[in-house]
Order: C-alpha cells, then structure tokens, then sequence
C-alpha cells in the first residue's frame, strides 16, 4: 500500500524560456510539508502551478487520493494556494477576501461567516476583518492570504514563496506560525523557496530542484549533513566541494586535498564534499600549503577561503571568531577527509 | 519637505486656463458684443443660449451621438484590452499597434474616410449611425489605450487565485477583473466622451442633413453673430465638464489618466 496522497508521474512541461520541468516523478504524502527547493527557473514554481492547474503539462499526470486530477481546471482542484505576491482582492475587505472560496462553494451564509470568523481567529486577525488589503501591513496581508486558502479546507495547501517579500524578522516569525498551522492541521502542503533556512524549518522533506528535474529529497537535516549531489551540495553550501581525480579498482578514491580510503557508497562517485568544520587551518605545517584569500565575518562563525598554491583550489573552513588571521596570510590546511561527503555529479 | 511655492505649475496653469477665463469673462458681457474685457455685467446671455433652439437640438444630438460612441468605443476597447493582455496569440503586438492607429491619422482624413465609406460602399446618406462609426473609430483606440494600461498593472495572479478558490471564468471576469478595471472604464468613458463631444473635423462628413452637433452650430453661429450668448453656452460646457471632472476625480476614476500624480 502506498502512502502518498499526491503522486505525479512523468509531468513535463516545456516553455521557450527553459523554465519548464522535465519528466518529474514524485510523491506527497498526507499531511506532509514537501519543499521545493532550487535556484531561480529550475522549475520550482511551474511545478506548483502545474499541480494547482494553473499550468498545463505537456504530459503526465496529477493524481491527488487516487483521483487523476490532470484534467481538471484550477477551479475544480480544491487546492489552496498562497502566491508569492498574496494577491488579495484589493477591492475586498479582509473578511470579504477569506469568504471568496466560499462563496463560490455557495455555502449558507451562516456557516460562511462562521468559518471566516475561525479562519481569521487562526491567524490572529479577526480584529482586522473590515479593513482593505491596502490597509495592513505585509505579515498581516500574508496572514490574510493563507487564511483565505485554509478556509476552503484544500485538498493540498500550495505556497510559492509566500514569506520572500517580507523582512527577515517577520519572515522568521511567520515560518513558524506557518509550521505550526500546517502541522495542527494536517494539512497536506507544497512550499516553493529559494530559501535554505526556510526549507529547514518548514519540510517534512525537502526537493531538490535544478534545471527542470528533482535532483533529490530527502528530509531536510540529511540533505544538509549528507547531500548525495553535487549540485546539492554546491546549492545547500554543504563544504568545499573537490573533483575525485581517479580510483583504483576496489581501492583509494584521489583527490587534490589527499586519498581516502573506498566508500561504503553505492554508484559511482564525481566528487566529495567537506564540510567547512572538517578542515583545519595551520599556520606552521603540516597539510597543503596556500594562501588566505577572504574572510567572511558573520554573528556566531568565521568563514576563511584558502587557496591552495598548487592546484589553485578554493576551500572553505569555519573558524571561531576569535582566530587571527589576514587577507594574504601563508597557511596550510589539513582536510579531515574521514568526514568527507561522497558526490554523485 | 519644503513647501515653496510651485512657480513653475502656477505659470502652467495660468497659461492653460486664461483662453477660459477670457471666455467665461465675455459670457457675462451686458452688450451686444462678444467683447473682452466685458462691458456691464448681465446673465442676459445664458437665458439667450439656452432659449435658443438651433443650441438645444444641437445640443442634445451631439449627447446622442457622444453617449453612443462612448458605449461602443468602452465596450470594444474593453474587449480588445482584455484579450490583449490576458492571452497571448499570433499577431498580439501587431494588433496592439495597429489598434491605436486611428490615432497617427489626421481626423479630417478619419471624417473622409468613413464619408467615403458610407457613400460610397454602403449607398447611405449621412446619418446618426454613420456620425457615431466615424467617432468611434477614433474614440475605440482612445479608450482601448486607457483600457489596456489600467488592465497591464493588474497583477494577474488576482485572477489565477480567484481560480484556484474555485470560481469560474465568469465569476472571476465578474467579481475580480470588471471591479478592478473599472476605475480605468471610466477614466476612458470620460475621454472619449469629451473627445466626441467636441469634435468638429469628423462630424462635418458624417452629420445627417439638417442638423449639426453643438461645436458646428457653435461655429457657424459665430460666423453670423458674434454676441455674447456663444460663450455663454461655452461656459456652461466648461462649467459641465468640471463638474463631471470633480465628480470622478472624488470617486479616483481619474488615477489612470494622469499615472499616480491625482490623489
């Protein structure tokens, strides 16, 4: 028996741009958060606008509880959707803004105005329910916009990028009201960021996005301790990422910063990543000789970028904020490559 | 902010409005001469205007006419506008140019050739109908203009979220795009409006024999006698025109014309 509750198969949808997904195959489960996760045009909101119908695949389908859903307009989803720009009636007051869904649901007046009156409640703006959009500010506007695609009761919740047009204190508060309305719920969502904090606090699991196909997923704490791909790695900023040079059969993977012994990994392996703690920086010997080329200075760590004087490689390690050291200071850097991540390309 | 005082705007201002005021100064004239400076002071010829009925008849033809340009031209843009920017198509930015071509063509050749067209290809005389097509064929690219800017700065993802609560084209169309485009229907009803209104070069092609719109009755009025009572229906066309100007400026109908600078 499956568990998952949303399932696309094949979906590919080819735009003149290149933003288009390419033969995509995944599956949701119930009352899970699933983010998408990639840069900018790999497909990240096509994809959920073409699971909300609002884009229509060139093939493949959208399967929601067993329903085949492909053909479907938009409108006969029940899906709710948060868009990035909130898009609130401006017209409308708030109350008049979360009861659209269900006025077209034609509902009882009376039960209509009782769900407003809970949805609003839920994210804490019932005392606001007569102002216009105009109004408020942008955590209440979001606010008012995930009340108006909770109230229909979607089949699935789908955010794209519903906290990137706020501040980043803001941000942090709403993503964790988000978490919790979703979890108290259980509402089945799909959230498209370009953020990694957000995909951290947010996923059940998280999809990796990159050129129109799902590079992988996993739940988020593994994807960033133990990302698979290069592209993973290179995105989530997992650690310095080195080519493998060459293996022997069975044996020693080489690589610039020294030869490790084989991985336990099955398939092949491009590339391992360390992680920017797993390097050490001494000033007098030993390890490879290079040059400190940046120091990245943020709240609690110390970013230092060496380059290494022969093969002109970039590593980065993590330092306390306390080390001395200097743009164009000699050092050497001692990789600890037991704690090397292995890279599919 | 510093509040200095707008020089600049001031001067605009004087320059625009002073062929009014010299108008609306001579209505009041108590002779029988359109003069300025005014000699006396009468009302005299505004009871004259409006007791003339060479003024009403013309009057009220040149509201027909007006009122049915404008409901074609705003229905018509309403439509091109919509399709001009919520689908795309073949041809989508030739047929957006060539929509506001009327407007590069001088109106005297406009009046010509839908005289021509009406002579000539339809067999007909001159007449209300033919008076209306010849305003509406600059009249639909002066709202279709309008139109399609108040529609462009619509976000669209209001209509997609309308959708994805549940609601159907028709009741998106309803309830989200016609609310929202329509301070900009408005906004062109009015322009296309006053620009009907006034218009000679067309309407001197198109008009049914025997009568004239008001701005030809006017003209031809001064030709035989230059009293007063001209300007006097002048200023109470300007007069109008503020009124229904007032009115849409307080409703922020007027938004879409001038940008945002109207508040």
């Amino acid at each position: 028996m499956s568990t998952s509750f949303v399932h696309l198969r094949g979906l590919t949808t080819e735009y003149g741009n290149g933003a288009g997904i390419r033969d995509i195959d995944l599956e949701i489960r119930r009352g899970e958060m699933l983010v998408l996760l990639g840069p900018s045009g790999c497909g990240k909101t096509t994809l959920l606008r073409t699971i909300a119908g609002l884009a229509a695949p060139d093939s493949g389908t959208v399967m929601v509880d067993g329903d085949d859903i492909t053909s479907l307009k938009a409108a006969q989803r029940d899906m709710g959707m948060v868009f990035q720009t909130w898009a609130l009636f401006p017209h409308l007051t708030v109350a008049q803004n979360v009861a659209y869904g269900l006025k077209t649901r034609r509902q009882a007046k009376s039960e209509i105005t009782k769900a407003i009156g809970e949805a609003l409640e839920l994210v804490q703006l019932a005392h606001l329910a007569d102002r216009k959009p105009g109004q408020l500010s942008g955590g209440q506007q979001q606010r008012v916009a995930l009340a108006r695609a909770i109230v229909i009761n979607p089949r699935v919740l789908l955010l794209d990028e519903p906290l990137s047009a706020l501040d980043r204190r803001i941000r942090m508060e709403l993503r964790s009201d988000l978490r919790r309305l979703q979890q108290e719920l259980g509402v089945t969502g799909v959230y498209v960021t370009h953020d990694h904090g957000e995909a951290l606090a947010l996923g059940d699991r998280v999809a990796v996005m990159n050129e129109g196909r799902i590079v992988e997923i996993a739940a988020p704490r593994e994807l960033f301790v133990r990302p698979r791909h290069r592209f993973t790695a290179h995105f989530l900023d997992a650690g310095t990422i080195v080519d493998v040079d060459g293996s022997e059969p069975g044996g020693a993977l080489h690589t610039p910063l020294g030869s490790i012994a084989p991985l336990a990994s099955a398939g092949e392996i491009a590339a391992i990543c360390i992680p920017a703690d797993a390097i050490a920086l001494e000033v007098d010997g030993p390890g490879i000789p290079g040059t400190v080329v940046d120091l990245d200075y943020e709240q609690s760590s110390l970013t230092v970028s060496v380059q290494l004087s022969g093969s002109g490689i970039l590593v980065k390690s993590a330092q306390p904020l306390s080390r001395e050291l200097y743009s164009g200071q000699p050092i050497h850097v001692v990789a600890d490559l037991e704690r090397a991540v292995p890279l599919a390309s | 902010m510093s509040r200095r005082v707008p020089y600049a705007n001031l001067l605009i201002a004087i320059v625009l409005l002073a062929p009014l005021a010299a108008v609306i100064a001579t209505s009041l004239n108590a002779g029988n001469y359109a003069v300025f400076p005014p000699k006396g002071f009468s009302l005299d010829w505004f009871s004259e205007a409006l007791g003339n009925t060479r003024f009403l008849d013309a009057l009220r033809l040149s509201f027909v006419v007006a009122v049915a340009s404008t409901v074609i031209s705003i229905v018509v843009g309403f439509l091109a506008a919509y399709a001009m920017t919520r689908y795309e198509y073949r041809g989508q930015r030739l047929s957006q140019i060539t929509a506001l071509g009327p407007l590069t063509v001088p109106e005297i050749v406009v009046g010509l050739s839908v005289f021509v067209f009406v002579a000539l290809r339809l067999q007909q005389a001159p007449s209300i109908p033919a008076l209306v097509l010849g305003h509406c064929v600059v009249g639909i690219p002066i709202g279709l203009q309008v139109i399609v800017a108040t529609m462009a700065s619509q976000d669209v993802a209001l209509e997609q979220a309308a959708e994805t609560l549940g609601a159907s084209s028709w009741r998106v169309f309803r309830t989200i795009t016609l609310p929202l485009a329509t301070p900009g229907l408005i906004g062109a009803s009015l322009l296309v409006f006053i620009f009907s209104f006034d218009n000679i070069s067309i309407s001197l092609f198109l008009m049914p024999p025997g009568e004239s719109t008001l701005p030809v009755v006017m003209y031809q009025y001064l030709d035989f006698r230059p009293d007063p009572s001209i300007a006097a229906m002048s200023t109470l066309l300007v007069a109008l025109g503020l009124i229904v100007f007032f009115v849409l400026h307080r409703i922020g109908a007027l938004k879409h014309l001038t940008g945002s600078g109207l508040r």
